[in-house]
């Protein structure tokens, strides 16, 4: 087959074979290289969403007990506190007593302020945009202003997408409260056939996302990881360097 | 025909101050391995033109052909011995190293004139090196196409393993006519434009920090 070829055809067509075989290593390379990238982006996803499932599985764990075992026998402490209170004829033992009994029922309802933070039983019963209206009252109580504008109440938001949007917007605005130096928060929740948009800002002066990342924020990661695990995405509005809004798009499931 | 694929040839080799160039205007930005390559490029385009000049004055440049060898081995084996803190990649180094002085050795005693046996030790180890290189980088980034040091070994792979064969043929070369040999002459440069390119784009894509 070979014995026709001359020098010259043998070095030409063995140069563009030794170049292309290079070139062939190359691309394997490369191509094994966006693979194994892909593989470990999974595998972080993966990660991260096994993470976000037990965080919320324990904190469910977490709430049902402090509700169900830790303020329940608070509760009948309490009760039986007080009617053995009825019994006590010392003034002073009545007094120090009845001191204890207020003590006790300020536990109990720090018990449940705590169990209902873990997991907040209005998202479930009457959805995301009630559990804001009730953190916003909470928020309104300190210097900071919540405004809320939602086009309906979303109740019939899957619960997994609900927490997750909740937990990100409660992020948000302790970013807000803790950083912004503003004192009023808006947000809107706008259903449309295919989507939710969420639109969050502040009055603030911004915050340095680049900074804020460096300094390795565990809350920015959650945020950007929680939008991830619902399917949203989000963008950021930046003016002069600064994230001054956001814009959080949720697809309807 | 002969003398447009020369000029062709010599267009392509002049075209190495455009990583030259690059280098300098982002000559902050390079990171020691990096400087190493653009040393070797002054260094390739200032010996080209030597060797161009003492061609056109009918002068003998084979020195300068023969020491372009050592100094691209040392060069380029400088640039791989740093680029990496792998034990078995720095031993093979170290073995090609000592292949090519035995090599340089044997031919230093011979009457040859070019050496290409040489040239043959040099262009392989830099492909394998290189080879070697890309491998590494790969465990090393998520984006192949950001890392330099990859960019950089793939062009030298690109141009080392087809010069291996012309470097092997060369003597065999000067027998062929005129025209048959400045083809293949210019074949070796074209690659050699896309080492350029590939070194040019490293330049682009270093950054220290």
């Amino acid at each position: 087959m070979f014995e026709n070829l001359t020098l010259f055809q043998v070095i030409i067509v063995g140069t563009l074979m030794f170049f292309a075989l290079t070139a062939i290593i190359i691309a394997v390379i490369s191509m094994y290289n966006k693979k194994l990238v892909t593989e470990k982006l999974a595998h972080k996803d993966a990660l991260v969403k096994s993470e976000i499932v037990g965080i919320e599985k324990e904190r469910e764990r977490l709430a049902k007990d402090l509700h169900d075992e830790v303020g329940a026998n608070l509760s009948f402490i309490a009760m039986s506190l007080s009617s053995q209170l009825k019994k006590v004829e010392c003034t002073e033992a009545k007094a120090s007593f009845e001191e204890l009994l207020h003590e006790l029922k300020q536990t109990v309802s720090r018990v449940r302020e705590i169990s209902h933070d873990l997991v907040p039983p209005l998202i479930e019963k009457q959805g995301l945009v009630a559990a804001l209206r009730d953190l916003g009252s909470i928020v309104s109580q300190g210097a900071f202003e919540l405004n809320l504008s939602a086009t309906s109440e979303l109740k019939q938001l899957d619960p997994t997408v609900a927490i997750n949007l909740y937990r990100v917007l409660k992020e948000l605005i302790n970013n807000s409260v803790k950083h912004s130096g503003g004192n009023s928060i808006s947000i809107t929740l706008e259903e449309t056939a295919t989507q939710l948009n969420i639109t969050y800002a502040d009055n603030g002066q911004g915050f340095d996302y680049e900074k804020g990342m460096a300094k390795s924020s565990q809350g920015l990661k959650t945020i950007e990881n929680r939008i991830n695990f619902i399917g949203a995405t989000y963008r950021m509005e930046v003016q002069a360097g600064k994230v001054t809004a956001y814009h959080i798009w949720v697809p309807n499931h | 025909m002969t003398q447009f694929l020369y000029y062709l040839m010599i267009g392509i080799f002049f075209f190495t101050i455009v990583p030259i160039i690059i280098g300098l205007i982002r000559y902050r930005k390079l990171d020691y391995l990096c400087l190493i390559i653009f040393y070797y490029l002054v260094y390739s385009f200032v010996n080209g033109v030597v060797m161009f000049v003492y061609g056109q004055l009918g002068l003998n440049n084979l020195f300068f052909y023969n020491s372009d060898i050592v100094i691209e081995f040392v060069m380029l084996g400088a640039f791989f011995w740093f680029s990496t803190q792998f034990r078995w990649f720095k031993r093979g180094i170290v073995v090609s190293a000592a292949i090519f002085a035995g090599v340089l050795l044997i031919s230093l005693n011979s009457k040859q004139d070019y050496l290409n046996l040489l040239k043959m030790v040099e262009t392989i180890s830099v492909f394998l090196w290189g080879l070697g290189l890309t491998i590494q980088e790969n465990s090393k980034t998520d984006k192949l196409s950001h890392s330099p040091h990859f960019w950089i070994s793939a062009g030298l792979m690109l141009y080392s393993a087809p010069a291996f064969l012309i470097a092997a043929a060369s003597n065999q070369i000067l027998l062929l006519p005129k025209e048959q040999a400045s083809i293949i002459w210019l074949l070796n440069s074209i690659f050699y434009g896309i080492m350029i390119l590939f070194i040019s784009i490293a330049f682009l894509r270093c950054s220290k920090t």
